[in-house]
């Protein structure tokens, strides 16, 4: 299926392998998603959901299997490399933002992730757009 | 706009993270129980504001939850997964058959599997 956004095939992942300790993570996980498919994930604690997101991210390699992304191979690519084609949220809210750095300085930096400048700026247009975007969310912001 | 990040509700501040995740535009969004942490009220609203989010960008989108409402009332196909593998995977009719109740079950099934193992 060449038409899925995300697939992964085969993928494996054992946590020290050999030892007493052995821990398989991954099974041979199959997972085909659609371009623009909103899929939800349940599993118990040690189900492999997190070990999947780590290998998806890039933060771990797994001993197995591949994953394409838009028909791309990304199963050994640079993490930094594939953050530009990745947005990831977690449970700590403290997680993934610069806190000492203001709503729009944060913003700035994720919307300029995937420009090749090494540094950022923010322009009132950009500065209009922020603001745009923050009261659609209706939080206050 | 002029606010530190550090200074925010919890909510405000995954509603922020949320816009800083989608606001390039990426292929594929994960969401790690990006809610669990948030009161009943701040983390409906940040769900919907996923929703709308998500829907308006049509970005592909994972979605890891343990709430079994959120599970099979968000999104379009709901998987599960158990030692490593897909051991659920229902979309359309068969998900709209779901109950929260059922799904539970299913759950905590898979979970006494593992701990017999």
């Amino acid at each position: 299926m060449n038409d899925c956004e995300l697939n992964i095939q085969n993928l494996t992942k054992c946590f020290e392998k050999g030892t007493a300790n052995e821990k398989v993570a991954l099974d041979h996980l199959n997972l085909m998603v659609p371009a623009g498919q909103f899929v939800t994930v349940l599993g118990t604690n040690g189900s492999g959901k997190s070990t999947l997101f780590n290998a998806i991210l890039g933060k771990l390699r797994p001993d197995e299997g591949t994953i394409l992304l838009g028909g791309e191979d990304i199963t050994r690519q640079k993490d930094y490399k594939r953050a530009l084609n990745i947005g990831c949220l977690y449970q700590n809210p403290l997680r993934g933002t610069a806190p000492d750095m203001t709503i729009e300085e944060n913003l700035a930096l994720a919307y300029t992730r995937k420009s090749s400048r090494s540094f950022f700026a923010v322009n009132r247009r950009d500065s209009a757009y922020f603001r745009e975007l923050l009261a659609t969310l209706n939080m206050g912001l | 706009m002029k606010t530190r990040m550090g200074l925010l509700s919890g909510g405000q501040r995954q509603a922020a993270s949320l816009l800083m995740a989608t606001i390039a535009k990426p292929r594929l969004l994960l969401l790690d129980e990006h809610t669990a942490a948030l009161d009943p009220g701040a983390a409906d609203k940040v769900m919907e504001l996923t929703k709308r989010i998500t829907a308006e960008q049509g970005i592909t989108t994972l979605m890891v939850t343990h709430d079994m409402d959120y599970a099979l009332s968000i999104g379009t196909r709901t998987i599960m997964l158990s030692a490593g593998k897909v051991v659920m995977d229902i979309s359309g009719e068969e998900r709209e058959q779901m109950t929260s109740g059922h799904l539970a079950e299913l759950f905590y099934t898979a979970r006494q599997k593992k701990l017999g193992q």
